[in-house]
């Protein structure tokens, strides 16, 4: 039996673990040998990424991506803030019916705006622009966004306000000097929430950006894919330095994202 | 005051609203203080509010009224045709194909990425250093870029010099090459896998999180009369995850359903059709055939059917408060 557990154990391991480093191994071995299926490179090359960084528009792509999952991530948080403080802290008149409202974004496939956003973003003009994507990102991150916050909310005692009111603070002062650093973890989880979104999203981006100055990674790397299936030497480094800015990121904030996604799913 | 009282009773839903009980002092300013009071949670929801309805909801009548019309793709005249559009949807072999397969996908993903979310959680349910560690990083698949999943599968399941391939032919389990991605029985099923592993990590930390839910008491009790390992999961764990089961079976099924990029980026809905789901056969109605009033008929028949999907499952699926 504790065999058996262990065996399994093993095998979910290196069901997560694998293929993140046979793409790694890949992406350095010599063009000749990258179709051997050797665990272990011969010799090791950069040639790829070389390659990559020179005869792509990797670099371009990559800035792109940096500019638009920024850019949602900061809108994202400066809306979801104010509204969740809003649907978790105060009592107004159709409070129930915007948080649904809000939530309620979840039932529509995103499928189904695809035609009317593309053709919503070319009555403004925002076809094959990055705040294009940048708006549409930001309508998918902030529902969830904004349901994350409800624990950490309600973590806050709320007697806390109550005695910053009765010493005469105001609702602003009481948001900006009580709550807002009480709710840090939190606006790290969604501001990282936010970032991911943007960063790994391809359907819109594949149809709201034509030209190649504009194109973010996802679908400039699905491009590279594509048109040079053979060249599996760029693909694959494409892939590894797709991941390198998640993993960058995540090796510091993670361990406060996934506390913050358990956190603020549970309560 | 009392108005504000009243309502309070309503605020418990989300935890407990405070009452800030205004200062007696401020009473010259206290007109403008309780307009500008009454006004300012409309004002901080108002962004997110209006945004979601300028991106969502109006976008959402628009696919409403263009399928009542004939119209080909932007910019192109079109007229009024009535339920033409719904007679022909309604009426397409292909789009109730496509639901035959979206079926298969959503129920082989729910299955797939349970067992392998409930087996990580199990055994990362304890707080040791390493267990720990491994819930921050475990995560990592599902906060890649989907692109990047499907060059990762494509790369080891390739039919021709793929690993996988390599593995299996060295160990004498089969003398030719698969070709997974290219075979119209094997496509839908890899895909099942290669997007569960892209998903299953996110479900397991809503697992470990509603795990660390239930009560130590609960265990210790059962512990006392006399209970095995299997009753306590049965009789404990299970029914305390049943609040989020029920919330995922709801939306996990819509997120699920709606997935387009990893099918269309290994397949694009190949071969012979093969892994067409009702989004990448919307998606190719509209972007492909540039039919959109079809793809507009489409896409409301989906949402309507999506819909009467979420009442039945909150109607007959939600768990009984105890």
């Amino acid at each position: 039996m504790k065999v058996l557990k262990w065996i399994y154990a093993i095998f979910l391991t290196l069901l997560i673990v694998f293929p993140f480093y046979w793409v790694a191994i890949s992406s350095f071995k010599l063009p000749n040998e990258i179709l051997q299926p050797d665990l272990f490179p011969n010799a090791w090359t950069l040639q790829h990424y070389k390659e990559l960084l020179v005869d792509t528009p990797y670099l371009i792509n990559l800035k792109n991506s940096f500019i638009v999952s920024l850019g949602t991530m900061l809108i994202t948080v400066l809306i979801v803030v104010p509204a969740s403080y809003a649907i978790y802290r105060m009592d107004f008149k159709g409070r129930d019916f915007f948080y649904k409202l809000i939530l309620a974004t979840y039932i529509f496939p995103a499928m189904l705006l695809l035609v009317p956003v593309y053709q919503l973003m070319s009555t403004f003009n925002l076809v094959d622009s990055l705040w294009g994507l940048i708006i549409i990102n930001v309508t998918f991150a902030a529902p969830f966004a904004t349901w994350l916050m409800s624990g950490f909310f309600k973590a806050i005692p709320t007697a806390l306000d109550e005695s910053a009111a009765i010493d005469g603070a105001g609702t602003m002062r009481i948001l900006f000097s009580i709550i807002l650093p009480l709710i840090a973890p939190g606006l790290a989880t969604i501001a990282i929430y936010a970032f991911v979104v943007s960063w790994t999203e391809f359907t819109f981006a594949s149809i709201l950006i034509a030209s190649e100055e504009s194109q973010v990674l996802s679908v400039g790397l699905s491009q590279i894919m594509g048109q040079y299936t053979v060249k599996w030497g760029w693909t694959t480094a494409g892939a590894m330095l797709t991941l390198l800015p998640v993993l960058i990121f995540f090796a510091f904030a993670g361990k406060y994202f996934v506390k913050g996604l358990t956190e603020g799913s549970v309560k | 005051m009392g108005k504000g009282a009243a309502e309070m009773g309503k605020g418990e839903a989300y935890g407990k609203a405070p009452v800030i009980p205004r200062p007696r002092q401020a009473e010259s300013k206290s007109k403008r203080g309780v307009k500008f009071k009454h006004f300012l949670p409309y004002l901080l929801i108002s962004p997110l509010v209006i945004w979601i309805l300028l991106t969502i909801f109006i976008p959402l009548s628009t696919v409403v009224r263009e399928s009542f019309y004939s119209a080909g793709f932007v910019g192109t005249e079109s007229e009024f045709v009535g339920l033409q559009n719904y007679t022909e949807v309604l009426a397409s072999g292909a789009y109730w194909a496509s639901w035959k397969n979206s079926l298969i996908w959503v129920v082989g993903n729910g299955i797939l990425q349970t067992v392998l979310a409930y087996s990580v959680a199990l055994y990362l349910n304890k707080s040791s250093r390493i267990s720990n560690t491994a819930r921050t990083w475990m995560i990592i698949p599902w906060i890649i870029p989907t692109i990047v999943v499907a060059i990762f599968w494509q790369w080891i399941f390739n039919g021709s010099y793929g690993i996988m391939n390599a593995v299996l032919m060295n160990i004498g389990a089969i003398d030719q090459p698969l070709n997974l991605l290219g075979n119209p029985t094997w496509a839908l099923p890899t895909i099942i896998f290669i997007n569960s592993w892209h998903w299953f990590p996110f479900l397991t930390v809503l697992i470990l999180a509603a795990l660390a839910g239930i009560p130590e008491e609960l265990y210790e009790a059962s512990a006392v009369d006399g209970a095995n390992k299997f009753q306590e999961f049965w009789h404990i764990t299970l029914p305390s995850l049943q609040h989020i089961s029920f919330a995922l079976g709801l939306v996990g099924t819509l997120w699920m359903f709606n997935i387009f990029d990893i099918i269309y980026a290994l397949t694009e809905g190949g071969p012979a059709g093969s892994t067409t789901t009702v989004s990448i056969q919307i998606y190719q109605e509209a972007f492909e055939h540039f039919e959109i009033s079809s793809a507009s008929a489409m896409s409301v028949v989906t949402a309507l059917i999506m819909l009467v999907f979420a009442i039945v499952y909150i109607k007959f699926a939600a768990p009984k408060e105890d």
